[in-house]
């Protein structure tokens, strides 16, 4: 009985012990603004290395790898009405690790890896008729590259051929279906970067290359089509912005990278303000630890899912809100 | 005599068993079933949504996977895609429906995938 008793005081101690504790570190997080709400409500569909691309209200997501196999389904994500709908399968081979961008409405999908080789294909989706039409090849094979749309073109750059990392950047004319080189980025060669686009300008950073998380960070200006570098994200000795396989995005003026990979998967999430060219620390991602997520934004909503953590493959959606505080609760 | 009323009783038992085993197992899956499927009538052709409790967890107004926008052509097929879907979602797996899927199904489409 007394043996019993002292048990009870040790268990009571050690969870008062473990409130403390916790609370204490709820009160750093903190710090922190930003808010996560979980969107999901079915076991949707678990995949990583997702390409994809926001048309209006509606995200749109498909592609990419479950862990056992490539995939080609594509599905859209309405935002309003917060429901999925699966829509016409991507035409080429299934694959991850390809890119995903929008140019005046119409969205991009192309190059890649299939399991086997690096791919130069690409196809074009029209929304309003569900339908994929193949366009012009990217004239160099690659996985994880960047891809944006600006001023009416798409861009694609950086990436893995196979067998080297790569700097290259081509811009594709939808009107008559070409690529064109694009000479001028003073970045390093890199994989699985990320860009951002706040008022027309586009920002690409991180990414990794050699094993080395690369901390410089630039801005294109897609008028002039020329970079200009910004401050390097380890500027500040509390930056920690440097990762790969992370998603970028932008909302309400401010752009963000979030979750990634650096040395295993991460949830921390970096707030970057053009105005200053400084970054600032937000509340990490709610749910797992993930990599090579995807992020859907209109521009003041914005949500991420998907990818995975290690060999566990990812299906949940949360809606972040960068201003709002906190709340574990929600 | 005495051995075929043994023979029937056990037969009896055994019936009973495996009747109230199914009941059992009814209400169990019946328990699990927390989506259900609404068609949709779209005029010329049907679609679905598949509901959690009252909300809307995916609406189909075109066939899944198939390019362009064709509509489901009864409100059968309509009706026996979205039971795959939600048999996948209640399995715990992806709600994806591949070629193979709707081709197992006999979902007529006018255009071939």
């Amino acid at each position: 009985m007394n043996k019993r008793k002292s048990y009870v005081y040790k268990i009571t101690g050690m969870a008062l012990m473990a409130m403390v504790i916790s609370s204490c570190s709820s009160d750093d997080d903190d710090d922190d603004l930003g808010n996560w709400i979980d969107k999901s409500v079915f076991d949707g569909s678990a995949r990583s290395s997702i390409s994809g691309f926001t048309i209006d209200n509606v995200g749109y997501m498909g592609v990419g790898y479950d862990g056992d196999d490539y995939l080609a389904s594509f599905w859209a994500y309405d935002i309003e009405g917060d429901y999925w709908s699966q829509k016409a399968d991507f035409p080429g081979v299934a694959r991850n690790a390809a890119v995903g961008f929008e140019v005046d409405g119409t969205g991009y999908i192309g190059s890649g890896y299939d399991g086997v080789d690096e791919l130069t294909d690409f196809y074009s989706y029209n929304t309003a008729a569900n339908t994929w039409t193949e366009i012009a090849s990217l004239p160099t094979a690659r996985r994880s590259a960047v891809g944006f749309g600006a001023n009416s073109f798409g861009f694609v750059g950086t990436g893995y051929d196979g067998e080297n990392d790569r700097k290259d950047f081509w811009k594709y004319n939808p009107t008559n279906d070409t690529w064109v080189e694009l000479v001028g980025f003073g970045g390093n060669k890199r994989r699985s970067a990320t860009t951002f686009t706040i008022d027309g300008l586009v920002y690409l950073g991180t990414g990794v290359s050699n094993g080395v998380y690369l901390d410089d960070f630039w801005v294109f200006d897609p008028t002039t089509e020329s970079w200009t570098k910004k401050l390097e994200l380890d500027e500040e000795d509390e930056y920690a912005v440097a990762r790969s396989n992370a998603v970028g995005f932008t909302v309400n003026g401010y752009g963000y990278i979030a979750c990634g990979e650096l040395g295993g998967a991460t949830n921390t999430v970096w707030e970057y303000d053009p105005s200053s060219d400084e970054w600032d620390q937000k509340t990490s991602f709610e749910g797992a630890t993930r990599q090579d997520a995807i992020a859907f934004s209109n521009g003041s909503r914005v949500f991420i899912g998907m990818g995975r953590t290690g060999t566990l493959y990812l299906d949940d959606l949360d809606e972040f809100f960068p201003l709002d505080e906190y709340e574990e609760e929600d | 005599m005495i051995s075929t009323a043994k023979y029937w009783v056990v037969i009896v038992l055994f019936l009973a068993l495996g009747f109230g085993y199914s009941i059992y197992n009814q209400t169990l899956t019946n328990n699990r079933q927390i989506f259900h499927s609404q068609i949709v009538d779209l005029n010329d052709g049907y679609g679905y949504q598949i509901m959690k409790g009252e909300k809307i967890v995916i609406l189909q107004k075109f066939i899944p996977g198939f390019p362009g926008k064709q509509k489901f052509v009864t409100e059968k097929e309509a009706l026996k895609t979205a039971g795959l879907v939600i048999s996948k979602l209640e399995d715990g797996k992806s709600p994806v429906l591949l070629p193979s899927d709707l081709a197992e199904l006999n979902i007529s489409t006018t255009v071939s995938h």
